[in-house]
C-alpha cells in the first residue's frame, strides 16, 4: 500500500503540470436531434428530452453531459505529451459532474476553466484529474466537470 | 439501436417519506455490439476500441468494450428519472471499477444515505453503483475475460460473472 506521504510526495515530483491551463474544446451547439440520438443510445425515453410539444420546452438529460463533454476531454491530451508516452495505457476511471442550470436545444456551449488539477503516483498507476466547465450563450455557468484518468505502468514518464 | 431497460423500482420519489437506507434500481441491458457503436455515434467518442472489434483484440481487450461514460448515462438516468420532471440531479461522482460488454446486463442502484431541506430545497444524498451479470461461456473464458478472484453466481444450468462497474455518490433535489 501506498502510504499518504507518499502520494503527497509524488504530488510534488508532478508540481509542473498542477494547475496547469488547457486549450480544450470548442462550442458545443445543441440541437434536438443531438438530444435525441443521445436519448436513444442510452433508452431514455421520458418525454421531458424528446417530445418537442413538451409544456415547458425540451431540455437534455444529466447523463448528455457526456456528450458535451467529449471536445473537451479530447482537447485536454495534448496537453499531456510528454508526460504520457503511451496514449493506449490511458484508463478512463472517474467522472464527475455538477448540474447549475438546464440545457435546452439551440444552446450554445463553450469550455471555459479547462486545467490540469491534480497529478499523482498511486499504486502502480499515474492519476491525472482534470477539470472544466461548461458555459451557456447568456455566459451562465451549465455544468462543472471533472474527469480522473489513470495511466497504467509503461505509459508515463516517471518524474 | 441503443439498450433496452426496465421501469425504475423501489421506494417513491417523495421527500418527506423516503428515509435514509432506501434504495432504487434501474436494469438495462444486455449490452449489444450495436448499442455500442451507437453510443460512439451519439456522444462523438469514436475510439477503436469500442467500435471496431479488430482494433480492440489488436489492443489487447479481446473484443470491444462499452464506453464507461455510457454505464455512467445509466446511473445518471436512475437518478434523474427517479427525481422526475419537477426534481433535478444536482451532482454525480463516480469511479468506474470494471470492463462492460457484450451481453453484460447492468443493474445501477442507489441507496439514500441522507436527506436536508437547505435554502428552501430539498436535498437527497445518494451512494451509487452498478453491477454487471455476464454469461460465462467458454469463448469469453478463452478470451480471458474472467479472473479467478471474480465473484461467479449459478443460476438453473447457467454460470454468471458479477462484477462492480461503477461506485460513487450522486445528489439530487426533489419536487
Amino acid at each position: 500500500m501506498v502510504g499518504k506521504d507518499e502520494v503527497e510526495k509524488s504530488r510534488e515530483m508532478y508540481r509542473e503540470f498542477m494547475g496547469k491551463e488547457v486549450k480544450a474544446g470548442g462550442k458545443f451547439m445543441v440541437t434536438q436531434k443531438k438530444i435525441t440520438a443521445y436519448c436513444e443510445a442510452v433508452g431514455q425515453n421520458e418525454p421531458r428530452y424528446l417530445d418537442e410539444n413538451y409544456s415547458r420546452g425540451t431540455i437534455a438529460p444529466p447523463e448528455a453531459a457526456a456528450m458535451y463533454g467529449v471536445s473537451a476531454m479530447v482537447g485536454f491530451m495534448p496537453s499531456l505529451r510528454g508526460l504520457i508516452t503511451n496514449f493506449s495505457k490511458l484508463l478512463h476511471v472517474g467522472q464527475y459532474f455538477e448540474y447549475l442550470g438546464p440545457v435546452r436545444p439551440g444552446d450554445e456551449l463553450t469550455t471555459k476553466d479547462a486545467k490540469i488539477v491534480d497529478v499523482h503516483e498511486k499504486g502502480d498507476m499515474l492519476w491525472i484529474v482534470f477539470e472544466s466547465s461548461l458555459y451557456n450563450q447568456d455566459n451562465k455557468k451549465v455544468t462543472i466537470s471533472r474527469w480522473t484518468y489513470g495511466i497504467r505502468p509503461g505509459g508515463y514518464k516517471k518524474m | 439501436m441503443g439498450i433496452e431497460g426496465k421501469e425504475i423500482e423501489g421506494v417513491e420519489p417523495i421527500f418527506d417519506k423516503i428515509i435514509v437506507g432506501d434504495e432504487i434500481s434501474l436494469v438495462k441491458g444486455p449490452v449489444t455490439r450495436e448499442g455500442i457503436q451507437a453510443y460512439g455515434k451519439a456522444s462523438g467518442d469514436r475510439n477503436p476500441i469500442h467500435m471496431s472489434e479488430k482494433a480492440a483484440i489488436a489492443s489487447g481487450l479481446g473484443d470491444v468494450i462499452a464506453h464507461g461514460l455510457s454505464s455512467m448515462a445509466y446511473v445518471n438516468q436512475l437518478l434523474g428519472n427517479w427525481a422526475g420532471e419537477n426534481g433535478w440531479v444536482r451532482k454525480i461522482d463516480i469511479q468506474m471499477r470494471g470492463m462492460v460488454r457484450v451481453d453484460d446486463i447492468l443493474t445501477s442502484k442507489g441507496k439514500i444515505t441522507k436527506k436536508y431541506e437547505e435554502g428552501g430545497k430539498k436535498f437527497v444524498e445518494l451512494d451509487v453503483w452498478q453491477e454487471s451479470k455476464t454469461l460465462v461461456t467458454e469463448e469469453k473464458e478463452k478470451k480471458g475475460f474472467f479472473k479467478e478472484k471474480d465473484e461467479f453466481i449459478t443460476e438453473g444450468d447457467a454460470k454468471y460473472r458479477i462484477q462492480k462497474t461503477i461506485l460513487g455518490t450522486g445528489v439530487v433535489i426533489l419536487p
